[in-house]
């Protein structure tokens, strides 16, 4: 094996290496057995995490810009908000510098998460929401529970409320070219909603791939165009 | 017949009859390969032998369900590759941080490590290094695709996830292997 080689020729040899190691004997188990019929009536949930949810839900994922019209959006007062989180945001970037920092806010509470730098965060930040709403006996639209997270791509933010620790949220968003964007999400709130939901997104800041299932997962994404200048020497300099 | 329409049989003999032999043959078939993928995920022998008992445990169980949206071969693997991430995903949650993944992997190397006889030579030993820093899809993903060279769309079907998507995570696993390892 040489340095020369390409990574995916490395890559190639290394599985043949693997490879050589298989076990020789492929009979079948004895303990592998056969259910009944009446056994096997419940499908098999290849993605637990996108096993359906109560009807009548819909998690929303989305920006400052709302590009859908099926319904009222809940964006009443979100440029606002972005301006307000962008600067407590640059403030907290400013004091830990050597930090990878998110920040998530329930409208009641903010939450703050950082960790050594473990890749590049050179990119830009982006403004996420997710939101449940909740759909009413009249049709309208009752938003029962939302986050609201800055950070920059491709930095995970795993956010977690302290009074509901069983209520998470994982968010990563990562800029592709010509202005799409990769969006993957995972939201858990068992109670009481039993939602429980994975979903990896392709978008553009025009337009929206809204999958439709139980429920409705409407992406949507604000990069944060407002730039500061870091003093140099750090917070307070 | 081609080798789906081979499984498709077999596939129906076990619905209808519970042929526990048809079973027998599509766990012949099929052990190899998913055994190769999830090795290749997990990266330990022992583990990678226990998960494809499971995930042809959970096929037996749920077979029953399966429709043929798909071939047997890619709702078998699908299995597997999920049962392989979530097991890599405790170990990275039991580890608690990447540089804590980063410790664990250079310490694998000792002698007793039961690994060794997979991984013992040098480079492979870089690489399986390496891959065991990727995050668990991208690790999935390029095993898939660059290793056992499924087609994309393919290879997307066994993740759950689109197509770019997985061209995403497979420049990405690139992208950070070649940092890793100092390829260009």
């Amino acid at each position: 094996m040489t340095k020369r080689m390409d990574l995916d020729s490395r890559l190639r040899e290394w599985g043949r290496n693997v490879d050589r190691e298989f076990p020789q004997e492929h009979r079948l188990p004895d303990h592998i057995g056969l259910a009944d019929k009446g056994e096997q009536e419940r499908p098999l949930l290849l993605f637990p995490l996108l096993r359906p949810v109560a009807a009548a839900l819909v998690i929303l994922l989305f920006g400052g810009i709302w590009f859908l019209t099926k319904q009222e959006p809940v964006t009443a007062g979100y440029e606002e908000l972005a301006e307000d989180m962008e600067a407590v945001y640059v403030e907290i970037a400013r004091m830990f510098p050597d930090q990878s920092v998110w920040m998530s806010e329930t409208g009641e509470d903010i939450e703050i998460g950082m960790e050594a730098l473990p890749i590049s965060t050179s990119g830009p930040r982006v403004l996420l929401r997710v939101a449940v709403q909740k759909r009413l006996a009249d049709g309208d639209w009752e938003e029962v529970w939302r986050r609201d997270v800055v950070t920059k791509e491709t930095v995970w933010v795993n956010s977690a409320s302290e009074q509901q620790p069983d209520q998470k949220l994982s968010v990563w968003a990562h800029a592709h070219e010509q202005g799409v964007w990769m969006v993957e999400s995972h939201l858990e709130l068992p109670r009481p909603y039993g939602i429980h939901i994975r979903e990896q997104l392709l978008m553009e800041t025009t337009g929206t791939q809204p999958a439709v299932r139980e429920v409705e997962l409407r992406p949507g994404l604000r990069m944060i165009q407002k730039m500061i200048e870091l003093p140099m020497g750090g917070y307070g300099a | 017949m081609t080798e789906q329409e081979d499984d498709q049989f077999y596939v129906e003999r076990v619905q209808k009859d519970r042929d526990r032999d048809s079973f027998a043959e599509l766990y012949s078939r099929h052990f190899n390969t998913v055994y190769r993928l999830i090795a290749k995920i997990v990266l330990e022998e022992g583990v990678a032998e226990e998960l494809t008992q499971d995930t042809f445990m959970k096929a037996s169980q749920h077979i029953g369900t399966f429709r043929n949206h798909s071939s047997f071969k890619t709702w078998v693997c699908r299995i597997g590759v999920n049962l392989a991430n979530g097991h890599v995903r405790r170990v990275i949650t039991a580890r608690g941080h990447a540089e804590t993944l980063r410790t664990d992997a250079e310490s694998s190397t000792s002698p007793t490590s039961p690994r060794d006889s997979l991984f013992w030579k040098e480079e492979t030993m870089r690489v399986s290094q390496a891959m065991e820093r990727l995050a668990p899809e991208l690790r999935t993903s390029l095993v898939l695709t660059v290793i056992e060279g499924l087609e994309p769309v393919e290879a997307a079907r066994i993740q759950g996830c689109s197509r770019a998507t997985l061209y995403w995570r497979v420049h990405q696993a690139r992208k950070q292997l070649k940092a890793e390892m100092g390829d260009d």
